[in-house]
């Protein structure tokens, strides 16, 4: 009787705990947007979001189990535009997926090898793949907006059949795709897309 | 971005364009694979057919190449297809269309290089300058007897377009040499820039994970190697304090398997104590780094994915990792240890008394009823005892030891918990240079409460293997 009790009690308190420490950040956030955000009447708070992540990358993310993979996915950066009220955002892809950083190639297991390295030491600097690839960056991956015509009613696109799944996959978070999606969704009032240089962090604009 | 005036300001445009390469590179990417694979992709519309046979229009389904604008029929054009809305400059290699008649058979017609002029791609469409069916019937000329003479349900066309999506430089000579030079250089300036974006959100990305696996595998390790090493001490005052019990007659044990349990259980080595801290710590931060890891972005993406809000990611994420926290049971391998030399003990006590008792099952059956038995018979006798006061000796001893017990461990909690901030501000200090900063104050008291309440559970933990060893 005592050891569930014990085990409730510290699983209630540990998560009160941490639901008022993540409530009062998330108060503190809103009041913060409330305070500097000003809207015209008729305007709305939340954006229009006009692509998502690739599902395996939203689930995944950049969490700690996605490094000990070896980061196999791809990396986005949040595009913004639009008006004070009608903004618009959407996932631009960044940095590509690479699955070769988990399998280098049958003889070996790329990072988790890694992985089996970091438990040994508890020194997460030995990990593999936590560093560059060596890799050119693919344009066409972060640019091309072709394969996103697989999406429409009778169109298809193939390129390089080998390499077709990936570039679908990624196809609504190119440059081109998104360019070309706002001034759809917008009827051509935002009509480009300008990736920039923000305090040294990329920045991409609607 | 606003279109309007800023168009007139902005930087060449580079999108929707095939890449522009020099000759030697584009000969290499061709030879490659002896054919133009790297360098093309194709682009397949379903069109609409507007053929009529018998009188009446066949059933079809696509686009309608005939939905043409007036300003579009005033300039000739008898068919489109529209690619997209504006920007669209990959140059046609070629053009060929399957001519499907569906329930009977297709026939794939090649548009050969000579009839290029017939298309052109004009702000973002294909236009034909003649229709699509006295195009295919030109190519090939017994096409149209083949649609007549099969019997189908449906026809359309499939048209296939061979987009160039790298183009080799013409050269400096060639009149389209500045539109390909101009192009080329905005390729090359937005590569740089996009080239730059990887390599800062691969850094970037990589090192907060290395300062966050990090951060949580040393401070799991440090805070489990503390408590294992307290609860390993535990456990040795504990079982000294059992056998001292026994010894003095506080506890009167009859059964013979009790009394060696008690006297002989949980006496583990130095190299067995510092081999289980190790392991503690090792299996520890795998739970932390790995398995709540994963529990918590799958269950909070997973969540959000399906709809729900970040309070039913955070409750799901939370319930889930505390069950894994009581599944796993931090800390456990001192009672795993203390279990492991208990079932040995059992294990030889059968052996010696195989033919009494048969089995374990029959050893442990008979082992518990004869404890129950006995702890029944201690309460009872004590009490009796505390009744007529006739042995004030043991009932000292047992009030002092058990006043010192829970003492002890209100104590132990306590300076575990100071011992805790003191380490971890110590880590802060080796660290990161400094005492944590205050405007961190209630991340470092989450992270500190966190790691107390773990210190707890072992504290509970170390009471039971101490319960579990006593009786």
């Amino acid at each position: 009787m005592a050891t569930p009790l014990a085990h409730i009690a510290y699983a209630v308190v540990y998560s009160l705990m941490s639901k008022f420490a993540m409530d009062r950040k998330t108060h503190e956030a809103k009041s913060r947007e409330r305070a500097f955000i000003f809207l015209p009447k008729g305007g709305k708070m939340e954006p229009t979001s006009i692509s998502e992540k690739y599902w395996t990358d939203a689930i995944l993310g950049d969490s700690m189990p996605a490094a000990l993979m070896g980061h196999p996915g791809a990396y986005y950066t949040t595009v913004r535009g639009g008006e004070v009220g009608i903004v618009y955002t959407a996932q631009a892809i960044l940095s590509p997926p690479n699955a070769n950083r988990i399998f280098d190639g049958l003889d070996r297991l790329g990072d988790l090898e890694g992985t089996w390295e970091f438990l040994q030491t508890l020194d997460p600097t030995i990990m593999f793949g936590m560093d560059f690839d060596y890799t050119n960056l693919d344009y066409e991956l972060v640019s091309s907006d072709l394969h996103s015509y697989n999406d429409r009613s009778y169109y298809t696109y193939s390129s390089y059949p080998a390499q077709d799944f990936i570039f679908n996959a990624y196809s609504h978070s190119t440059l081109g795709y998104l360019q070309q999606k706002i001034k759809d969704e917008t009827d051509g009032k935002f009509d480009t897309i300008k990736p920039t240089v923000w305090m040294d962090a990329p920045n991409i604009f609607l | 971005m606003r279109g309007g005036n800023a168009d007139y300001t902005l930087a060449q445009f580079y999108l929707y364009h095939p890449v522009i390469v020099d000759y030697e590179t584009y000969k290499d990417l061709t030879s490659e694979f002896k054919d133009d694979t790297l360098v093309t992709g194709t682009l397949t519309v379903r069109v609409k057919s507007l053929y009529e046979k018998g009188g009446s229009r066949v059933l079809s389904a696509g686009v309608d190449p005939s939905d043409l604008l007036p300003v579009e029929l005033e300039r000739g054009y008898k068919a489109k297809i529209s690619l997209s809305d504006g920007a669209f400059y990959y140059p046609i290699k070629s053009i060929s269309i399957d001519v499907v008649m569906m329930g009977a058979k297709t026939i794939h017609v090649f548009i050969p290089p000579s009839y290029m002029d017939r298309y052109e791609i004009v702000g973002g469409n294909l236009y034909f300058t003649e229709s699509i069916e006295d195009l295919l019937f030109e190519v090939n000329d017994d096409l149209e007897d083949e649609i007549q003479s099969t019997s189908f349900s449906k026809m359309y066309y499939k048209v296939h377009i061979k987009l160039g999506r790298v183009i080799p430089f013409v050269g400096r000579d060639s009149a389209n040499a500045e539109v390909q030079t101009q192009m080329a250089l905005a390729q090359n300036t937005y590569y740089a820039i996009m080239e730059y974006f990887n390599q800062y959100t691969f850094t970037k990305t990589t090192a907060s994970m290395i300062d966050e696996i990090g951060y949580t595998a040393l401070m799991t390790a440090i805070s489990t190697a503390i408590s294992s090493a307290v609860i390993a001490l535990g456990s040795y005052l504990s079982k000294g304090i059992g056998q001292m019990l026994v010894q003095k007659g506080v506890i009167n044990v009859q059964s013979d398997l009790a009394a060696r349990v008690l006297m002989k259980n949980g006496s583990m080595s130095l190299k067995g104590v510092i081999t289980n801290i190790a392991k503690s710590a090792l299996q520890d931060v795998w739970e932390e780094v790995v398995n709540d890891g994963l529990i918590e972005i799958v269950a909070e993406n997973v969540v959000s994915m399906v709809g729900g809000n970040e309070h039913w990611a955070y409750w799901i994420s939370n319930v889930l990792t505390s069950a894994r926290e009581s599944a796993s049971e931090p800390g456990g391998v001192f009672h795993e240890e203390a279990s492991k030399k208990f079932q040995e003990e059992c294990h030889q006590y059968i052996m010696e008394n195989e033919a009494e008792y048969g089995s374990f099952t029959e050893l442990r059956k008979a082992f518990w009823a004869e404890i129950n038995e006995q702890q029944s018979t201690d309460q009872q006798n004590r009490a009796q005892k505390e009744d007529n006061k006739r042995d004030w000796k043991a009932f000292l001893i047992s009030g002092s030891l058990k006043i010192l017990g829970y003492t002890g461990k209100t104590m132990g909690i306590i300076f575990g918990w100071l011992n805790l901030m003191t380490t971890l501000n110590v880590i802060d200090v080796f660290t990161k240079g400094r005492a944590p900063a205050p405007k961190n104050f209630w991340k470092n008291l989450m992270i500190k409460y966190y790691f107390s309440m773990k210190i707890f559970n072992r504290e509970y933990t170390f009471t039971k293997v101490c319960y579990l060893n006593l009786i």
